[in-house]
């Protein structure tokens, strides 16, 4: 009995061409199984990760979910935007412990611009209430100063004392730019893993500087305010795209939300983050299950090609089948061989297919970050796909007990006198 | 002392059919040599099955070396093979994936009582080199992979793997049909001298009637099935 | 008009923590086999409400069906309803007791993809309902342990003490506001318990 462990491995070696086509269907299709869930999993926890200890968002009148992916994540665009005269009011609301006003529309050779105040930098948190640090530098002052995130500095190869311009507009191809107003980098953030690292942000008063002689998205013609001019005009901010509150008390937000929500000098919409987040999943659950339902049916297709590999070999194995009856083996253990040398395919495909990903995941982590701002977890195997490889190889032995069950049949039949 | 006796069996492959075997009698004594023959079709393999404990006849009762084999359940006579009977078939005898020691040393991982009772007080693979060497194969041959071996090599094998562990009964299965007859008559020498010298008992099974000169008994199938009991001649 | 129902739904809104503890009172023998028992003691809605608060008070005399449409009464009506709501005054003679409660989440605070904080609300829907619950009926809801599996409008059985006092909130400013607060122990699915089937009799 204990032999047949070996003879399964040596039985397996022997086929190792035939087998190791369905080895390789076996591990591919674990990759995708695999893969989907940690692409899922990864984007939840890496969604999570991007905004913590705010109680509310506010911007203008949409959707949560769709208020939450522009503030935060800089994906989509604002339909409208927030009175700064709101804005204060709403500051001024004796439940607001603070308030950090942001304004996008601009870009930097394709990372997003976000202008906002020095509170910011204080109030602002991600992950477990961690708060933004600086790497190097420390928070703009001056107008036409900028602090970029972790990544833009090292993707663009910046440090402090660079200069940089600013476009219009949120596209990577820029078209118009501010170039008669550049920046000056004066901080780099250290690394968060979210959103962050790939903004650049400036103050809200050089927002409105570099647009005092625009007008409705583009320069006014025979216009031209220099730089030195700015601080003559007014820079208080007309408008800006959103607000993170937070709350003395965490208690008070269902009724800060609906303060907001009734707001009669305009339409604005309030959202917790949490729960935005939630209806956020909600909807992409629907192409998750879809996916990991395909995945699963891929995983099942690849076992369908085992089973009729071992099935079609059985036949030329009679003799071989006979040999181990005649020195002792049972049928039982005829049945153990064949499903012991199917499991150990599996094993060895399953085992192939996750070294395969995380070679994948290690590869790609970085140009996720960059282009996304989500972290890519690269532990080499979470628990969730733990029980998924499990669910494979379970798969695969319920699978196995067709040409085991038939080997079986066979051998009772056979004896040790097949008729070939 | 008999070292095998069938009594009143009856076999019968599907339920409603003429029965397969349906044997009287018949006795192997200890040490002895049975030639069996008969044509195919006449129910030589269903007997090897039986007397091997792969099969058990709806009725009558098969003693093998003192036991009842057909009272015993499934795993026992599974464990009766494995300890106490040796096979050699008539060709193919060999696993593909294994090596020639490999093929010869299986018995004894199936068999605990084989594995101990080896001539020499080392491990099992000095007695099955000692084996091969008494067969005629020289140490080149554990070398070799399987598929590379003569026809005859690979039967001598066989017979090493078969005669392992000092199993009391050998069964051969018509081991020499493919050899030509000058190896014929080198395998029966080897196996017979081989038999003799362990005490084992033999039964071989054969269509050719000219070796009957090497048995101390020959039976023939279409005597014993169906028909009353036949004393050896 | 508007305003009308809105203070009708704000009267009527009072009496649904009172049914929920009520209806959770009649089953708690049902649903109390599945959490770990010993000194926690399920808590009803309603006993959040001092005794003495009755935001209706004002309002019992007027006569609203004598009112027109767009009546300024009853827009002054809404105002004031809603400041008595804002300022529901929590009961603290409840500090400190060890409590079971069934609730909604609503969550706040997540580490990964558990939820280590959370709101607790006695109706589905919190927060998109007009009126949300008086901050007498909100629990903040925090979890030593991260809680996996939660999402917004589970409801479940939290299991912990109950601070009922004047606290300040983790962001460093002055004044806090008072609320109910439970450093939860145990966050375990709520399951409907099994309807009793009533026979008429004869």
């Amino acid at each position: 009995m204990p032999y047949l462990p070996v003879l399964a491995v040596k039985s397996a070696w022997n086929r190792r061409f035939t087998l190791s086509l369905v080895v390789v269907s076996i591990a591919l299709s674990t990759v995708l199984l695999l893969g989907v869930d940690r692409a899922r999993t990864s984007a939840r926890e890496s969604f999570s990760q991007t905004v913590s200890g705010t109680d509310l968002i506010v911007g203008a009148r949409t959707g949560a979910i769709q208020l939450l992916l522009y503030s935060v994540f800089h994906l989509g665009d604002a339909t409208n935007n927030v009175g700064w005269k709101s804005f204060q009011v709403i500051a001024s609301h004796p439940d607001v412990a603070w308030a950090i006003p942001i304004s996008l529309g601009d870009s930097h050779r394709g990372f997003p611009v976000l202008g906002t105040t020095p509170d910011y930098f204080e109030h602002f948190r991600y992950g477990a209430k961690q708060a933004l640090a600086f790497a190097q530098g420390h928070r703009f002052e001056g107008i036409f100063e900028a602090v970029v995130g972790a990544n833009v500095a090292l993707k663009l190869g910046y440090r402090i004392g660079d200069r940089i311009i600013l476009s219009h507009g949120t596209s990577g191809v820029s078209l118009v730019s501010h170039a008669d107003k550049p920046f000056t980098i004066v901080g780099i953030l250290a690394e968060t893993g979210t959103p962050v690292d790939r903004t650049v942000h400036v103050g809200l008063t050089a927002i409105e500087a570099i647009h005092l002689d625009w007008n409705g998205g583009a320069p006014i013609p025979g216009v031209s305010i220099p730089e030195k001019y700015v601080t003559k005009f007014d820079l208080t901010p007309k408008t800006i795209t959103a607000a993170f509150i937070g709350l003395k008390s965490r208690i008070a937000v269902f009724r800060m939300q609906r303060y907001v929500n009734e707001f009669k000098a305009e339409p604005l919409m309030a959202a917790l983050p949490g729960v935005a987040l939630d209806q956020l999943w909600e909807v992409m659950s629907v192409a998750e299950q879809s996916l990991l339902f395909t995945s699963a049916m891929v995983v099942a297709a690849s076992l369908a090609g085992l089973v009729a590999v071992l099935l079609a070999g059985l036949g030329e194995r009679r003799r071989e089948l006979a040999i181990l009856r005649s020195v002792g083996a049972g049928p039982w253990e005829i049945l153990l061989l064949i499903l012991g040398e199917s499991v150990l395919v599996t094993l060895i495909a399953c085992i192939a297919g996750l070294i395969a990903l995380d070679i994948v995941t290690w590869l790609a982590s970085p140009w996720i970050q960059s282009h996304y701002g989500l972290t890519l977890s690269t532990e080499p195997v979470s628990q969730n796909e733990l029980v998924l490889l499990g669910a494979i190889l379970c798969a695969a032995a319920i699978a196995s007990a067709i040409p085991a069950l038939k080997a079986y049949r066979q051998t009772l039949v056979d004896g040790l006198t097949p008729r070939i | 002392m008999t070292a095998v006796s069938i009594s009143n069996i009856r076999f019968r492959w599907r339920a409603g059919h003429s029965p397969t075997l349906d044997i009287g009698s018949l006795e192997i004594p200890d040490g002895g040599r049975l030639l069996l023959h008969g044509a195919s079709g006449s129910g030589k393999s269903t007997l090897l099955n039986i007397l091997a404990g792969v099969l058990v006849p709806e009725c009558g009762s098969v003693q093998c070396l003192g036991r009842e084999i057909n009272t015993l359940s499934n795993r026992e006579r599974d464990r009766f093979r494995a300890d106490h009977v040796g096979m050699i078939f008539q060709q193919f005898n060999l696993v593909p994936y294994l090596s020639v020691l490999e093929n010869v040393l299986l018995p004894c991982h199936f068999s605990v009582r084989r594995r101990g009772n080896t001539d020499a007080s080392g491990p099992s693979i000095d007695e099955a080199r000692q084996l091969l060497n008494h067969l005629e194969l020289d140490g080149a041959v554990e070398a070799r992979t399987v598929t590379e071996l003569s026809v005859g090599q690979q039967q001598r094998v066989a017979a090493a793997r078969a005669l392992i562990g000092r199993p009391e009964l050998i069964i051969a299965d018509e081991p020499t049909s493919a050899l030509d007859a000058d190896r014929r008559g080198q395998f029966l020498g080897l196996l017979l001298g081989k038999c003799e010298a362990l005490g084992s008992t033999l039964l071989y099974v054969s269509h050719d009637l000219s070796l009957s000169s090497y048995f101390t008994c020959c039976v023939s199938m279409c005597e014993i099935n169906r028909s009353s009991r036949q004393e050896g001649g | 008009m508007k305003a009308m129902f809105v203070v009708v739904a704000l009267l009527l809104a009072l009496p649904v923590p009172a049914q929920a503890g009520n209806s959770n009172r009649q089953h708690a023998d049902g649903a109390s086999a599945k959490t770990a028992e010993g000194p926690y003691k399920e808590l009803a809605w309603d006993e959040l409400v001092p005794k003495d608060w009755d935001p209706s008070r004002r309002f019992r005399k007027l006569d609203l069906g004598s009112m027109k449409d767009g009546d300024e009464r009853a827009m002054k009506m809404l105002e004031i309803m809603k400041e008595e709501w804002d300022s529901a005054p929590i009961n603290a003679s409840l500090d400190g007791r060890k409590v079971k409660i069934p609730g909604f989440v609503v969550p706040i605070e997540e580490q990964g993809r558990a939820v280590t904080e959370f709101l607790l609300v006695p109706y589905f829907g919190a927060c998109i309902h007009v009126p949300p619950p008086p901050a007498n009926q909100i629990i903040h809801v925090v979890s030593a342990k991260p809680i996996k599996n939660l999402k917004v409008m589970d409801t479940v059985w939290v299991l912990g003490e109950l601070r009922a006092a004047r606290y300040s909130s983790q962001t460093p400013m002055g004044l806090g506001a008072a609320g109910y607060r439970i450093n939860s122990v145990q966050v375990t699915a709520y399951k409907e318990p099994a309807m009793v089937t009533i026979t008429p009799l004869r």
